[in-house]
Parts: C-alpha cells; structure tokens; sequence
C-alpha cells in the first residue's frame, strides 16, 4: 500500500484547459472521492493518473515513485470503467484471469487466485459464464474482481456505479467501501454524485472548470463549504442562497430588499461587507408556530409548491419576489396557499462574500 | 375476413416472388432442361435430344475442365487470403486515431466503386506484356520483363493481384465495422491490465471481431468462385486454359465454343459448388447467433 501524491497536474487540449494545477495527497489506504459535475476534469485526472493519456504538466508520485513517464501497465494501478468495459468473449474466470495472464503468471496459481477473489466477490458460481449472461451488478463485481485480482497499489473507479438501478447502487457502494476497507487499498473514485460521494469518501475533493474547490470530509464540505459552489452541490435538495447587503446599519436580504429589523450584534460582528450571500440549507429552515423563541431571523411567506418524500417534505416558500426551499418532516400538513412564518437561525446561516467564497468567522 | 388476413402478408410479397420467378427460376429450371439435352450453336433451331446426364460426364471428363477446376482453387484461395489479410491489416491501421481518415477511407474504397469491367481493361493495360507500365519499370530498372498475360505459370497471378486490389475495399470495410463494434474502453482496460498492443490484438480484437471474419471470408469466397469479367477481359482465359476459373470455363464452353448444355451442366455444377460453401455460411450465421 502507498500513497498517491500529485502536484500541479495540468492537462489542455488546445486553448481549453481541461485540468489546471491539480494537486492533491491521497494517504494509504484511503478512499478519495473526486466529485463534481461533468466535464469538470475529474476524468481527465483519474485518465492522467491511470497512464491513459499525458498531462501537459505536473508530477504523479506512486509511493517514492514519480511515474509519469511509466506506461499503463508499468504503473500497477487497476482501474474499473463505467461501462465495466469486460471482454465480452471470455468468461467470468477469463475476464478475472486476464491481467494474471498478460503477466506471464504460472497457471495454477492463477486459477486459485480468480477462485479466491471471485469467492470474496460472492461471484464463484458464475465463472464459466460470459458477461452477457450477467446482470449489471454481477457485471460490476467481475470488473472489481478484475481490477483487484493483481494486487495493484492504486485503485481507480470512473463513476462505477452509474449504470446501475438506483436500489443495487446504494446496495453497490456499501460493498465497494467494505471491500476497499478490507483489502486496505488506496482508492480515488470518480462520481458527480454527491450522496455516493458522502456515503463512501474519507475525503472528498470537490471539482469544477479543472480545479479542486475544496478538500475535506464528507462532515467539513457539508458543514463548512468554502464557497458557494460547493455550498449547493453538497446536499439535497441544494442550499439556498440568498442576496443580503448592509446600509445604514440595517440588514436588508433577497433581491426585493426586505428589510431585517433590528440587526443583530451577532451578524455585524461578521465582517459582512456592503454586499454579501446567505447560504441556508432547506433543513435548517423552521417552520415556526407563534408562541416559538428563535435566535435568528423570522420571515413570513407563502407556501406555493410542496414534494412529498415519504420521510420528509420539501416546501416552496415565496417571501417577496424570491423562493426558498424548506425541508421538513412530515408531521406537518402543509397546503399550497398556506401562509406560514419561517425562522433561520443564526448559527446555521454560511456566509459568502459576493464573489462566493466563504467569509470565516471563528 | 380471417383467412384473408392470414394471407395478407403472401399477397404483399407476390410482386417481389413473381419477379424472382421471371429471373431466378424460370432460367433455373430451363438450364436445368439444356443441360439435359444435346443443343449447340449449330443444332440450336434443330429437334433437342434428350441425353440424360451426357453432359454432366463430358464436363466432368473434360481435361480443360480439371485445369480450370485448379485454376480456381489457385485464385479462389489466392484471392481470397490476399483479401482478407491485406483487408484485415489496412482496416487495422485505418482504427486509430489519425488525421484525414476519412479521405483516406473514401480514397481506399475507389476499386470497390469502379465496375469490374474497368478494373479488368487497366489491370490488361498495366500487365501488357509490350507496352505495359510494369514490364516498362522493370526494363528501366534493369530486369527483364515478364510475360504477366501469357506465362502460363504467371498469368493466374496477375489475375489474382487485379481480384485483389478490385476486392479488398469490401474485406476494409467490413472488418472496419466490426472493429468500430469494440467499445474503445477495452483496449484501455487492457492497457491498464498489462496487455501490449499486440497482445491485445490477438487476444482481444481478433476473437471479438471473429463473426465478421467468417462473414467477410465466405463471402469473398462466393464472389471469388463465380467471378469472371477479370480472366475474361484481362485473358478471356488464355493460355488455353491456364487463365480460366471454373466460372469463366462455363461461360466458354457456352458462348465461346458454342456448346450450350456443356456449359449448361458446368452451370450446375458451379451452382452445386455454390450452395455448399452457401450452407456452411448459414451454419456459420446461425453458430453466432
């Protein structure tokens, strides 16, 4: 087991930049998950990383190794594909003892190897069958068995799991987290899924336009984004963000300033400059009663679109001429037209300058 | 109402089958019928005798017969196997990622747009054993020309090399499809796996494209046995017969020497020839799914 360490990796086709100073520490042993929207680069760094194509720029190191120059199969990384990419004419066993064979190792020891690793891939009954024959979730086992059977030092995955149906995929992601825990394999997984990513990352890196935005676990880019970017891309459904500026020592918010009377000590001593962006989370949005005591701001407003979730509720509120999104659990029973009053607190509002990067406050 | 629905389909298909009655089954069968009686040029407007299989042991007795029978498998295995692995090379190499590939491609299907007709005239020209451009080269290179048309020896070469460059475009394009049936990710998945290229060629692109190299090779073995306008044009399959494929022996015997149900008979026996290599095709088809 090593570590991967990349530094500056930059990679253009022409005048696009596809990837720009990537750079990144994956430890041993850790799941890193590369997670942002498409044509945000990750590809094209997990592709640089695999050997698969050349970076314009900057240095993969492999343990001590720096292996740029190395080619795909000198590198001893395995990778799975998001469309598995099996070799349609041989079986399962073939498919598993392909890379074993490329490397000239004796048959025997093959063969106890695919039948060790398909037995703890829960696939062993299915060897002599050809991929055809498997479903997408025995398929993306086979890929797995495949990738891992040779031991390799860093493991790569290319958004695995999209190809399947939403039940097996949540099914999917606990085994590939347990399996990668058990063998203890460095990994950098691919996704432009956030709740995958939340669920399997020890870390995860987010992505956008070729940059990383932020780095950290699942619990810091979700309580701490560092920009409004990462703010919305993380959770479901995504963060609001409202427009707040500050005159005359009053706290105006939304596009149709309304105006927040009086401004709390709390939020001047943040260092808001003239303009700035709230950021609050539809679950951290109360759905206030009367008699309710709330440190924070209270906003009435109007209910125009409801989503039921079964364990919770999404709620449209209209405040002025802006919507925000409230989550709440079902033991409401909200109706469209409804006028309601909704409380933020204090301690749950990000605030973003208004280029939004995150303004911290300690 | 019922049974005109049942029929319904039949009658749709009745114009299509009436055609191929008119020029598929009426010659079939009359062939079959000239083939079985004595007509030649000569006795054509005389009473037919009836002679039953005459032909057929005449044909088959025929020592021209036995050389054009080995004039065949010559450019029927010549043809085919320059085909399929120069097809299979340049398809290859017309694979990757390369500039102007598809002016390339349009370039390389040019033989396969010309008529056979034309094809056979310049091969005729190029071979010219007095004016022709190769014997031309070969004298200003120092060497001494070579009798392409009327070598006994020689000439069944020539015509295999003017098949060849007539027939190859079909072999690239076909073997081209099947190679753009690969998903490209498995060659990446091999390199990361450890193959080399050339590994990954005979262990991953030949078995995957094996259905359209049993396709692609009974096929061109069909058009090999029954093609003739090459030998015909080039030779008119001189020197005796050196130059004459089974296919163009029929046509001689026939239009040439006038002996209609010789030629007749060797039609059927050619037709017999036919269906077998016709059946392990669709053995073929079928073992593939």
């Amino acid at each position: 087991m090593v570590d991967l360490k990349i530094e500056n990796l930059t990679k253009k086709y022409g005048e696009t930049t596809a990837l720009d100073k990537f750079t990144i520490d994956i430890k041993s042993g850790e799941l890193l998950v590369l997670l942002g929207p498409s044509g945000c680069g990750k590809t094209t760094a997990i592709r640089c990383i695999a050997g698969l194509i050349t970076p314009t720029n900057g240095q993969i190191y492999l343990g001590n190794r720096k292996v740029n120059e190395l080619s795909p199969k000198d590198r001893d990384v395995a990778m799975v594909f998001q469309n598995y990419a099996l070799y349609p004419h041989m079986s399962v066993h073939d498919n598993i003892a392909f890379p074993l064979k490329m490397r000239k190792e004796p048959k025997s020891h093959i063969r106890e190897k695919v039948i060790q690793m398909a037995e703890l891939l829960g696939i062993k009954d299915l060897l002599d069958r050809k991929p055809k024959e498997l479903s997408g979730g025995q398929m993306q086992r086979v890929a797995l068995g495949r990738a891992l059977v040779r031991e390799p030092k860093l493991f790569l995955m290319d958004e695995p799991l999209s190809n399947l149906d939403a039940k097996l995929r949540t099914h999917m992601r606990t085994e590939i987290k347990k399996l990668q825990k058990k063998i203890g394999i460095t990994t950098l997984y691919i996704t432009h899924d956030q709740v995958e990513a939340m669920s399997m990352a020890d870390r995860i890196a987010i992505m956008k336009n070729g940059n990383i935005q932020q780095i950290g676990t699942p619990i810091e880019v979700y309580h701490q984004p560092m920009n409004t970017f990462v703010g919305q891309f993380i959770g479901n459904p995504q963060m609001n963000l409202i427009n707040g500026s500050i005159r005359d020592e009053s706290l105006f918010l939304f596009s149709q300033p309304i105006a927040i009377q009086p401004v709390d000590k709390i939020l001047l001593e943040k260092k808001l400059t003239a303009k700035f962006i709230v950021g609050i989370r539809p679950r951290d949005i109360i759905i206030l009663k009367k008699t309710d005591i709330l440190t924070g701001i209270r906003l009435d407003g109007i209910i125009v679109f409801i989503e039921m979730l079964g364990d919770d509720t999404t709620v449209e509120v209209k405040i002025g001429s802006d919507n925000l999104l409230v989550t709440t659990n079902n033991i409401l029973n909200p109706f469209v037209g409804d006028k309601i009053e909704i409380g933020i607190e204090y301690s749950k509002m990000h605030f973003f300058d208004d280029e939004g990067k995150r303004i911290g406050f300690t | 109402m019922h049974s005109v629905a049942k029929y319904e389909p039949y009658l749709y298909l009745l114009p299509a089958i009436s055609i191929l009655c008119v020029f598929l089954l009426f010659p079939f069968i009359w062939n079959i019928y000239i083939s079985t009686h004595g007509v030649s040029i000569t006795t054509i407007l005389k009473e037919w005798e009836f002679v039953w299989f005459d032909n057929f042991i005449q044909v088959l007795n025929d020592p021209n017969f036995h050389t054009s029978i080995k004039v065949s498998i010559i450019f029927v295995g010549g043809s085919v196997a320059f085909q399929f692995l120069i097809g299979l090379v340049i398809s290859s190499l017309l694979n990757q990622n390369i500039k102007g590939k598809q002016i390339l491609i349009a370039l390389i299907m040019i033989p396969w747009i010309t008529s056979g007709l034309i094809a056979a005239f310049s091969f005729k020209f190029i071979f010219d054993n007095s004016f022709g451009i190769i014997n031309y080269i070969l004298e200003y290179l120092g060497f001494s020309s070579v009798a392409w048309l009327s070598d006994p020896k020689i000439v069944v070469w020539s015509i295999i090399i003017a098949n060849v460059w007539y027939g190859t475009p079909f072999t690239i394009l076909f073997l081209t499809a099947g190679l753009l049936s690969i998903n490209p990710s498995i060659y990446e998945s091999a390199k990361v796996d450890g193959a080399s290229k050339i590994k990954s060629f005979f262990y991953l692109t030949l078995p995957m494209i094996k259905s359209f190299i049993i396709i692609d090779i009974i096929l061109i073995t069909i058009w090999s046995i029954n093609f003739f306008e090459i030998p015909l044009i080039m030779t008119g399959g001189n020197p005796l017969f050196a130059s004459t494929p089974a296919s163009l022996y029929m046509y001689r015997q026939a239009f040439e020497f006038g002996l209609l149900s010789k030629g007749s008979a060797s039609g059927i026996i050619l037709l017999s020839i036919n269906i077998v290599v016709a059946f392990i095709y669709i053995i073929a088809l079928k073992r593939r799914g």
